[in-house]
């Protein structure tokens, strides 16, 4: 059975106080009531063999007044019901009433005590006769003594009792309420109200604990502030870990381009030399061809350096929130070909067949392309990860390492699939890769964070979904899944 | 003398074929192109071995890097000379490129007169 504390509380108090109201009003009065009785079965003996005692001595002495005022002595008391002479025969043992006082008092020879009277026999013997004396006395003085003390105690009960509701409201008040605030104030914290304080004035356990947990909800927030920061610095930390993994592929995407622009210039300027030189007509339209595809070439080649800075500084910059109309496959393909060039640099030996297969009628999607990009990148780098993996362990010259990207829509939906043929996850490890801080890798090389912040910018951010399938030792496959 | 130059970039056809257009006019040289390294193994396996004399090879490739095509090249043509040509002149993928047995390492962006005078002294 569930009982709340203030419950217990009225309950133990109720007992007490029931348990305190039985003894007072009814054992106490009770024993009370035997005592009493006790004591006033003694004085009637006494009373009469004190009378039987007169009589005795009356009788020997022949004194016949003397039994009536032996008998009149006990006339004085207040209680008395009847004093009786009684005469027994010597021979047959019968007796026999000889007097009563009041004369009209029914006597009958084998009276016993009754409530409302106490009956008491003391026998005497004499030479001229033997006999007893029998003296009923009343127990009304005792009857209204017993109702006197159950008065009394029925007070007393009524103020134990108020007593008791006293003290009940007070550890209520005392222990209760401030027992169910902080039970309240848990709770919130439990929900995470960090903010939550209890009033703490109480000198007693209670105020001690009120105090306890103050300062524990304050150390936990502290704590959480603490964590919240060192996260966002790990977040950080990862973000400039990926553009470390970029910088690599940025600095070959970047000089390639630089090569033509350099050179094509160098040539167009050797070109136009000729062409100043030159008298054949048909040379110079050739060069004049030449100089204008040239030229055409060093734009479209400074163009592709632009956008690589311009994806590098977009990526580092980091999350602005904003939402723009973004081409998913060429967002795919930027970043596949960084990643690549990326591990290239990292480890020179790294060699992975990589297949682009995009829906070309994808719709441009509503997205944040330096977040979106991260997810790529990242997946991507964990697919070369895997597939360079399961090259080191099987040592198989048949294996042919491969990284496809590819694209769809359905439903309503684009998919961006990242396959790799790679070590596969381990199916008891499948439901935790999400979560933050989770790593395979080896200390410093993965930060855990990679794929939970990959989720949480596809779910939270894009409103999508993310899943993978994994077999392990055959394939992995992330899908993202992001709404038109 | 035959030259084979394997690059993944499109334009540097274009840009080999217009800085030796003299020495191709004159024929001193003729150059042919590949954009992979299987590229590259597939026209090898189908002209002359003794008519490409030199290769320039880029490193960083998708799919067969260039490394992976001086391993072959050497091991089925040793006299076939290689050049590796990356962007990423470091000491590690010049020692690389050495050990694997290239001829030459040649860094970008490509100083086509130095190029010209290796070409040459090839021969």
């Amino acid at each position: 059975m569930k009982l709340s504390l203030k419950s217990k509380i009225w309950f133990t108090m109720l007992s007490v106080v029931l348990m305190f109201a039985f003894f007072v009003l009814f054992y106490f009065p009770e024993q009370q009531q035997k005592v009493l009785l006790n004591n006033y079965n003694t004085e009637v003996q006494n009373l009469s063999n004190t009378v039987a005692l007169g009589v005795k001595i009356a009788l020997t002495e022949q004194n016949f007044e003397g039994v009536t005022t032996a008998m009149d002595f006990v006339l004085k008391k207040d209680e008395l019901i009847f004093v009786s002479l009684i005469q027994t025969d010597d021979s047959t043992k019968e007796k026999t009433v000889l007097k009563t006082v009041p004369e009209d008092y029914p006597v009958e020879i084998n009276m016993g005590s009754i409530d409302t009277m106490i009956v008491k026999v003391s026998p005497f013997v004499t030479p001229t006769m033997s006999g007893e004396i029998m003296i009923g006395m009343g127990t009304h003085q005792i009857v209204e003594s017993k109702k006197e003390i159950r008065n009394t105690s029925l007070i007393v009960c009524l103020i134990v009792l108020c007593i008791g509701v006293f003290i009940g409201f007070l550890l209520s008040k005392n222990i209760t309420v401030p027992v169910l605030a902080l039970r309240d104030a848990a709770l919130k914290v439990g929900e995470g109200d960090r903010t939550q304080q209890v009033n703490s004035n109480g000198k007693d356990e209670i105020g001690e604990l009120g105090r306890a947990f103050n300062k524990m909800v304050n150390e936990l927030s502290i704590a959480e502030t603490e964590r919240k920061a060192a996260q966002q610095q790990l977040i950080q930390s990862e973000k400039m870990a990926s553009l470390g993994q970029m910088t690599a592929g940025i600095a070959h995407e970047i000089k390639n381009p630089l090569n033509f622009v350099n050179n094509f210039s160098a040539l167009s300027v050797e070109l136009l030399e000729e062409l100043e030189e030159s008298t054949d007509e048909e040379d110079k339209i050739e060069i004049m061809e030449s100089l204008k595809s040239n030229l055409k070439k060093i734009t479209a080649h400074g163009k592709r350096a632009d956008s690589i800075v311009a994806t590098m500084l977009q990526h580092s910059r980091g999350s602005v929130g904003a939402k723009v109309p973004t081409n998913i496959n060429q967002l795919c393909t930027e970043f596949t070909d960084l990643a690549f060039h990326g591990i290239r640099t990292k480890s020179r030996d790294f060699n992975c067949i990589i297949t682009k297969n995009y829906d070309e009628n994808l719709p441009l999607v509503n997205a944040i392309p330096q977040d979106l990009s991260r997810v790529i990148l990242n997946l991507l780098n964990n697919g070369f990860y895997a597939v360079a993996d399961r090259a080191k362990k099987s040592e198989l010259s048949d294996y042919k390492p491969e990284v496809c990207v590819s694209t769809e829509r359905k439903e309503g939906s684009v998919f961006i699939h990242v396959r790799d043929n790679g070590s596969g996850i381990p199916s008891a490890i499948k439901d935790k890769i999400f979560e933050p801080f989770f790593t395979t890798k080896p200390t410093g090389e993965g930060t855990g964070l990679g794929l939970s912040l990959s989720y949480d910018i596809v779910t939270k951010e894009h409103q999508g979904m993310m899943s993978v399938e994994s077999e392990e030792g055959s394939f992995t496959q992330f899908t993202i899944q992001l709404p038109i | 003398m035959k030259l084979l130059v394997v690059d993944d970039e499109l334009d540097v056809k274009d840009m080999f074929l217009q800085r030796f257009r003299k020495e191709i006019k004159a024929g001193k040289l003729s150059l042919v192109f590949a954009h992979s390294g299987e590229e590259a193994i597939e026209l090898l396996s189908q002209t002359q071995p003794m008519d490409v004399v030199l290769i320039l090879s880029d490193i960083n490739m998708p799919g067969m890097t260039g490394f992976d095509l001086l391993k072959i090249v050497k091991d089925k043509l040793p006299a076939l000379k290689v050049f590796m040509v990356s962007a990423y002149g470091d000491a590690l993928n010049m020692d690389k490129a050495r050990e694997n047995g290239a001829d030459d390492f040649i860094e970008k962006p490509v100083n086509f007169k130095l190029l010209e005078e290796k070409i040459f002294s090839t021969q």
